[in-house]
């Protein structure tokens, strides 16, 4: 059973969004439950902290008239459960900002200023997030997290070519399909995150379904975009067993 | 003679070492029985004369490998001094003949494992990247080598020795304070060009800020005249009247309020002035260049634990980067913010892109530029930036058509 909250400050809005949340839960029978609906924060905190949910999705305003907004709370939240799911109520002038959207990593913005267009797009993010708390409860080995500086990052682990440690002791580069994330850890504690990473050579950890060859007299591994990296004579030696560079 | 074929290897075998040259080839071998040869059938005859011919033949040697004269002087004198050193050294200290070669060798050794060490363990070079710099040093060192010897006039003297290593260690002190005051004023000089760049940022950002604040007067003043007319077309119950006024009147003011030149207005919440001014520079250059440009900051930060010139060096690079992709792209937008929380300060900056990218490894690489030769330091410099801070960290994103860069930096600790 997922518990949705939500969390928005004009009373108007605030009726109109628990509406349709309970009709769309009731309509297509969604294992669901309105846990709380509130103005403040503070409110939510006090829920939680007396039922702490199972699984969380929470619909929340950026502009609340708090001590504290809307990406802040959703921090502070997800501190406290990095599962959750989060849905930002926002309106269209606030969209734009580019600082709310990589924040948090939110399952979707809902825009107020288009009434008309709220009721499906709530029921879709409600199904969605069902959809994501079914498949994460089977697949939890598709995905590792990291803590990159303020923010928990989920990342799949099909989209992550390499770690490798940095000139600087205390920091890690983790190559992804489409970029690079810095981020603060050990190398040597990477490959206990899943069972497809392998440490090839002392400042590398690879991940194995990411290998397209294997240079035995160079001892370097060639990677699905092209990129090259060391790899340590007992690694090679592993690797070839494993059945890599031919 | 034992003696003298004895320095004359170990002098080989530095010489390879401080070259960072492992190589075993033939030629190296026929080198050293030149060099043996040499000393062997000439050191009676020759005496101080067979070292001016060894010493010529090792920098031919050296010249071999590097190529620049000014180089070679250097790394020959300097090995010639660290031997000739270890040599007198040997001779004072040993009180009988027969001790002598042995405790050369055993310093030798000592020498020779400690450049090793050093050579292997950090990246220091014998000689300076500044063509002049190696020129002035190649001159000094070849006067002290020639002091050396002919001062010990070619035989070692015992009282003699003690006076070389005094001069050599008070040139070589000399030498460091020198180079220590040379690097001092380069880095002034790069501080005060930084600080002159920054104050002309800093006044084109006032004098920005005095145009908008005329440019607000004025508006209050309309503003006024629109509520005086509004409330003159309501008294007169003149709807319609209201309604053409609103269109032509009212409506053309609020789009003008979120055209472009009001999306930096957050500035003015940066108070670190170094960061404020490379901000405003790169986006205000953006926006002259119709660029759609767009800043965001809520919360004001004060201090960063990184030198802020690090910071700004690598937003720089960032903003630049992004600003190349967008040139002559009217519809590409430039979105640019800083979120802060309890202990971290994010720069984000976004570009749209229109060529289609390299993987960023590739982008990455010295030299290596969308835009052709001569270009490229700007990824690996910023690299190199983030690298050497323990305090910054890095993101860097494609996602789908947008190239997004995200710095994060520690805040410094409050002292309140």
């Amino acid at each position: 059973m997922i518990n949705v909250y939500i969390c928005e400050d004009d009373p108007k809005q605030l009726t109109q969004l628990k509406h349709l949340v309970t009709t769309a839960i009731v309509a297509h029978q969604l294992d669901m439950q309105l846990g709380l609906a509130c103005q403040k924060p503070a409110e939510l905190r006090q829920e939680l902290q007396a039922h702490r949910p199972q699984q969380a999705l929470y619909f929340l305003d950026i502009s609340l008239k708090a001590e504290v907004n809307g990406i802040e709370l959703a921090t502070e939240l997800r501190a406290q459960d990095p599962q959750s799911k989060i849905v930002f109520i926002t309106t269209h002038s606030e969209l734009a900002l580019l600082v709310f959207k990589y924040q948090i990593e939110a399952l979707d913005f809902i825009i107020k200023d288009a009434p008309e267009a709220l009721a499906p797009r709530i029921e879709r993010v409600l199904q969605v997030a069902q959809d994501r708390f079914a498949a994460t409860a089977t697949d939890v080995n598709d995905y590792i997290e990291i803590k990159v500086g303020p923010n928990l990052r989920t990342i799949k682990v099909d989209k992550i070519l390499f770690f490798e440690s940095s000139a600087n002791a205390h920091k890690l580069i983790l190559h992804l399909d489409d970029g690079q994330v810095e981020f603060y850890g050990l190398l040597k504690e990477v490959p206990a995150l899943n069972t497809a990473f392998y440490k090839c050579h002392k400042s590398y950890v690879v991940n194995l379904n990411k290998i397209t060859g294997l240079n035995k007299a160079l001892r370097t591994l060639t990677l699905t975009d092209g990129e090259t990296i060391l790899c340590s004579l007992t690694a090679s030696r592993y690797l070839v067993k494993k059945g890599f560079g031919h | 003679m034992v003696f003298f074929l004895t320095q004359q290897l170990f002098l080989f075998v530095l010489i390879k070492l401080v070259l960072r040259d492992h190589s075993r080839k033939i030629y190296n071998g026929l080198f050293l029985i030149l060099i043996l040869g040499l000393s062997f059938g000439l050191y009676t005859s020759l005496k101080l004369w067979l070292s001016i011919i060894l010493v010529i033949l090792y920098l031919l040697y050296v010249y071999w490998h590097r190529r620049v004269l000014s180089q070679s002087i250097i790394i020959t004198m300097e090995t010639h001094i660290l031997s000739l050193i270890s040599a007198q050294l040997a001779i004072g200290l040993s009180h009988q003949p027969d001790w002598k070669l042995t405790i050369f060798i055993g310093l030798q050794i000592i020498v020779i494992s400690l450049v090793m060490f050093i050579l292997m363990h950090t990246k220091l070079s014998l000689t300076f990247k500044t063509y002049r710099l190696n020129r002035y040093l190649a001159a000094l060192l070849a006067t002290i080598y020639l002091a050396i010897i002919l001062v010990s006039d070619w035989q070692y003297q015992p009282e003699t020795w003690f006076i070389n290593l005094v001069i050599l260690f008070v040139l070589a002190g000399l030498l460091t304070i020198l180079y220590m005051e040379y690097l001092k004023t380069v880095k002034t000089r790069y501080q005060i060009e930084k600080q002159s760049q920054q104050m002309q940022a800093d006044a084109r950002y006032l004098s920005e800020v005095e145009t908008h604040y005329n440019e607000l007067r004025q508006f209050r003043h309309d503003y006024q005249n629109m509520l005086i007319s509004i409330e003159d077309y309501l008294t007169s119950d003149d709807l319609p009247g209201l309604k053409t006024y609103y269109e032509t009147n009212i409506k053309p003011v609020s789009q003008q309020l979120m055209t472009d030149k009001y999306h930096l207005e957050d500035l003015s919440r940066v108070q670190v002035k170094a960061i404020k001014s490379i901000l405003f520079s790169k986006l205000s250059y953006a926006q002259a260049h119709h660029i759609e440009t767009h800043f965001e900051l809520k919360t004001p930060f004060s201090a960063l634990a990184v030198n802020d010139l690090d910071v700004v060096v690598a937003l720089g690079i960032i903003l630049d980067n992004a600003i190349d992709a967008l040139m002559g792209h009217p519809d590409g937008k430039l979105m640019s913010g800083i979120f802060v929380d309890q202990q971290n300060v994010v720069f984000m900056v976004q570009n749209d892109t229109y060529d289609k990218l390299p993987p960023i490894w590739q982008l990455q690489q010295r030299g290596f530029s969308t835009k052709g030769p001569d270009r490229g330091l700007g990824l690996a410099h910023l690299n190199q930036i983030v690298e050497r801070n323990d305090q910054m960290i890095l993101e860097t994103r494609q996602l789908g058509t947008l190239f997004l860069q995200q710095l994060t930096v520690k805040r410094a600790k409050n002292n309140d």
